[in-house]
């Protein structure tokens, strides 16, 4: 390798690292004062991305290409950055005090709303935007050219960490940030008002994200990928860096970037596997990343305690429950028993997240790498070794199992959203694995013909298959929670510290529960390729994992029977209303929001929560009365 | 004319009636009512648990609590958040100090500064502070983060004066400190009691409350057990050995 090459790929790399970090500083600073994830910081630079080509555009026929251009960039940022406070004054301030699970959804209930809006405003096609005046062209370095614009990027990144760095450390404003990032009550109680300090805090966040995105207009065309792309990126900077710390997202951009440049050499097509083992590295030496300090370790079970309803469900109401659905499809046709298996496949999705969330405590994001990888294990073994549906369908649980044996090592380290975010950026890796690899999982086009044989082929016959297999795996999850390890594990997610203090290790009982979620997961994804005939890579993408999360929201979280009601919910949704319209993202993501906003209990939730009010009303009455 | 203006100052600051206060069903507040009036140090005086530290949470609107009145001159303080609260000219100091260890000693005095409000007290200024606590102008630019206990109960109550309170909810101040600071600690208080300051003061050591307090109360299971001054409460023995366990 001559000089000049490996010179040319570290400017590269420096280049996207001032990208990544434009985008990082603002994802960590937002979570450091109100400790919310904005999964929507992608969306934030996706309109960066879009209001520069407008801008820039109009403004550059007015005012002339060079000022016209520059003064488009920095509108679109202060405009995006007001996109910020309203997303602040309509969604974010309702969910400060609400679980982390819940904010993680809002915020993705906004990518969705947005996903639909960018090209309902902009139309579908990708925007190449103009090229930066001044910068355009390359210049030569030791014999290999290199765009004068990349040069600039560059710049660009240690200006805004200087910029940022004098913000904080002069001013009282950026004083009072860097406190109330340690401690936002004793803020308050020296007088300082935090609605404002929020509010600008997610202005000088959203404005970064919107400068980002405006900045790499004339780097790439602006497309509708953009939000979900940066997003897995971001939150791994962010969690390298450490969580609110802009000097460790810093340093973890320029790391990510130079060995994005150089890994792209190693590994042409899955950096991110790169990614994922330098991540992987620094948390095992520093748990809350470079420069971090604030593992946040509540989950949303300290504030959302309701009444377990464990004694509500019993063996025989689990029995009738599953009689009910043995009674459902009779006389229905072929297509309705199919929505009924997939009711029942994803319930079993669900109830394994549930299992892992509302028992376990931990947040998964990334649920659907073990769906994925159990419905492409059955889908492989099918396609490529000719393996009956028992061999397949054996399998299906068994490579999700060691995937979590191997992510649930790192994750169940991890608390809060660090979980959250390693856990997505695990889905994300695998996704990008069955995108990418087409010679084994078919990339785009995924696996085709996978049917169970010809004794299950007859719907009604799988779906009753379906149902036993199922129904045996609830049960034996349900005992699993009743049993010593159950309530332990249940301990472990209410007070892990008292429960270490004892003796348990908690992390391997985290651990525990992470394999035997990721199983159940994994074997409802292997039904699910024999119930459907196909997969694609879409059964290991976000979406799916936030369909799962929604189900459980739906139904209500620590609740046994909500996932099944969730997953009905969901399912007869997206069949019925859904299809009907293009624009089902954007219900979809108001839907979320509504629910999080409105019904944070869940349809069984709420109910158990009004019996459990009204049962109190009652004692109390009597009480009084005696 | 001498009477009136007697009166006048009589008259409390804080007023609080029948604050109670629950965790879940567990009732930790029962119908506390006290004041304070303007330029006396209170003291709030009782055991681990006995309830200080919520009574104090709850009248800095903390945690939620209710009650039939607590009034400060005049204005109602019951639906003000924390923020609010200060603004009015309380300024509170949390029993576990709350520094932010991330930042120097100077930074944390800037994020309490705040505008004098209350003519008939001093105005706080960085050297005034130095000078009430000697031990912080020589740490200035120190990380809170290496400064010993007694440091950062300095640096907590500095940090609360720099916003130009007028009345102080001070909690427990005295513990975990080693003898000699908390003798600092009452020469202190009794500056800033001689400059007009009103305070409330939670406390479990009776020997520090007595060199610093006017009048005080006993809290026993969020009951309030004992009100009056602090001398008659120093020869009451009974009372004294019933709820304070302790070398009087």
């Amino acid at each position: 390798m001559d000089f000049g090459f490996v010179l040319s790929q570290i400017l590269t790399g420096l280049s996207s690292a001032s990208s990544l970090f434009l985008i990082a500083s603002g994802l960590t600073i937002i979570f450091g004062v109100t400790r919310i994830v904005n999964f929507a910081h992608g969306s934030l630079y996706m309109l960066g991305a879009y209001c520069a080509y407008t801008a820039t555009e109009s403004l550059m026929a007015i005012l002339g290409s060079s000022l016209g251009f520059w003064v488009g960039i920095l509108l679109t940022a202060v405009f995006v950055g007001l996109i910020g406070l309203f997303l602040e004054f309509f969604l974010l301030r309702w969910l400060y005090k609400s679980p982390e699970l819940f904010q993680l959804l809002a915020t993705f209930g906004v990518v969705l709303i947005v996903q639909d809006l960018v090209p309902f405003l902009w139309g579908g096609e990708d925007l190449l935007g103009p090229r930066a005046p001044g910068f355009k062209g390359a210049i030569e370095i030791l014999g290999w050219s290199f765009p004068r614009y990349e040069l600039f990027m560059i710049l660009i990144g240690p200006c805004i960490w200087g910029g940022l760095w004098l913000l904080f450390h002069k001013t009282r404003w950026g004083i009072l940030v860097r406190a109330a990032t340690e401690d936002r009550e004793t803020v308050a109680t020296l007088g300082i008002n935090q609605a404002w300090l929020f509010r600008s805090v997610l202005f000088l966040g959203a404005f970064l994200a919107g400068l980002a995105g405006a900045l790499q207009l004339p780097k790439e065309p602006a497309n509708s990928l953009m939000d979900i792309n940066i997003i897995a990126e971001a939150f791994v900077v962010t969690v390298i860096g450490g969580m609110g710390s802009v000097t460790g997202a810093f340093l973890a951009a320029l790391l990510i970037g130079l060995l994005q440049a150089f890994g792209i050499l190693i590994f042409p097509k899955i950096t991110l596997v790169f990614i994922f083992l330098v991540m992987a590295f620094v948390l095992m030496i520093r748990p809350n990343g470079l420069l971090g300090k604030y593992q946040t370790v509540e989950t949303y079970s300290k504030q959302n305690e309701g009444p377990h309803d464990l004694t509500f469900i019993t063996l025989p109401r689990i029995f009738i429950t599953l009689g009910v659905c043995a009674l459902l499809p009779l006389g229905l046709g072929d297509f309705e028993i199919f929505v009924l298996t997939e009711i029942l496949v994803f319930a079993l999705f669900a109830f394994s997240l549930n299992f892992l969330m509302g028992f376990g405590g931990m947040i998964s994001f990334g649920h659907a790498a073990y769906f994925g990888l159990g419905a492409y294990a059955a889908a492989l073994m099918t396609h490529h070794f000719q393996a009956g549906l028992p061999l397949a369908l054996f399998a299906s649980p068994i490579l999700p199992l060691i995937a979590a044996a191997l992510f649930g090592w790192f994750c169940t380290r991890m608390s809060g959203v660090y979980l959250a975010m390693l856990t997505l950026a695990f889905a994300q890796i695998l996704w990008s694995i069955a995108f990418q690899w087409v010679a084994l999982t078919g990339g785009d086009n995924g696996l085709i013909g996978i049917w169970p044989p010809k004794i299950l082929s007859d719907r009604l016959l799988f779906y009753y298959f379906a149902l036993s297999l199922i129904g045996f795996v609830f049960i034996l999850l349900y005992k699993i929670t009743l049993s010593p390890f159950g309530l332990l594990l249940r301990a472990a997610r209410d007070s892990s510290k008292r429960l270490s203090a004892d003796g348990v290790h908690v992390g391997h009982l985290r651990w525990a529960a992470f394999l035997i979620a990721g199983a159940s997961a994994g074997l409802a994804g292997g039904l699910y390729s024999f119930a459907k005939g196909s997969i694609d890579p879409h059964i290991l993408s976000i979406p799916l994992s936030v369909d799962g999360l929604s189900m459980v929201l739906m139904g209500g979280i620590q609740t046994l029977l909500g996932p099944l009601m969730g997953s009905a919910a969901l399912t007869f949704l997206k069949t019925t209303v859904m299809s009907l319209t293009e624009n089902w993202r954007f219900f979809m993501g108001s839907a979320i929001v509504f629910l999080v906003l409105v019904f944070p209990r869940g349809l069984v939730g709420s109910l158990i929560h009004v019996f459990a009010l009204r049962k109190a009303a009652r004692s109390e009455k009597t009480e009084r009365s005696s | 004319m001498e009477k009136n203006n007697k009166a006048v100052s009589e008259e409390s600051l804080l007023q609080v009636e029948d604050l109670s206060l629950y965790y879940g069903r567990a009732r930790v507040l029962n119908s506390v009512s006290l004041h304070v009036k303007a330029g006396e140090i209170a003291v709030l005086l009782g055991r681990n648990g006995a309830g200080k530290t919520s009574c104090l949470r709850a009248l800095m609107g903390l945690i939620p609590s209710t009650a039939t009145c607590i009034n400060y001159s005049g204005t109602s303080l019951m639906t003000f958040a924390p923020h609010q609260i200060s603004q009015l000219g309380i300024g509170y100091v949390p029993e576990d100090r709350r520094i932010f260890t991330d930042l120097t000693v100077l930074e944390n005095l800037k994020v309490g500064q705040k505008p004098s409000s209350h003519a008939h007290l001093p105005t706080w200024s960085f050297d005034k502070i130095f000078d009430l606590f000697p031990n912080l102008a020589e740490m200035r630019h120190r990380h809170a983060d290496k400064m010993s206990g007694g440091e950062q109960q300095m640096l907590s109550i500095a940090r609360t004066l720099m916003g130009n309170p007028e009345t102080l909810l001070l909690d427990e101040p005295s513990e975990g400190l080693s003898p000699i600071i908390v003798a600092q600690m009452a020469k202190a208080l009794q500056t800033l009691k001689s400059q007009g300051m009103t305070v409330l003061l939670s406390e479990q050591n009776f020997a520090f409350s007595r060199k610093v307090a006017d009048r005080a109360y006993i809290i026993e299971k969020g009951h309030i057990q004992y009100e009056g001054s602090m001398e008659t409460l120093a020869e009451d023995k009974t009372i004294c050995n019933r709820y304070l366990a302790l070398s009087a």
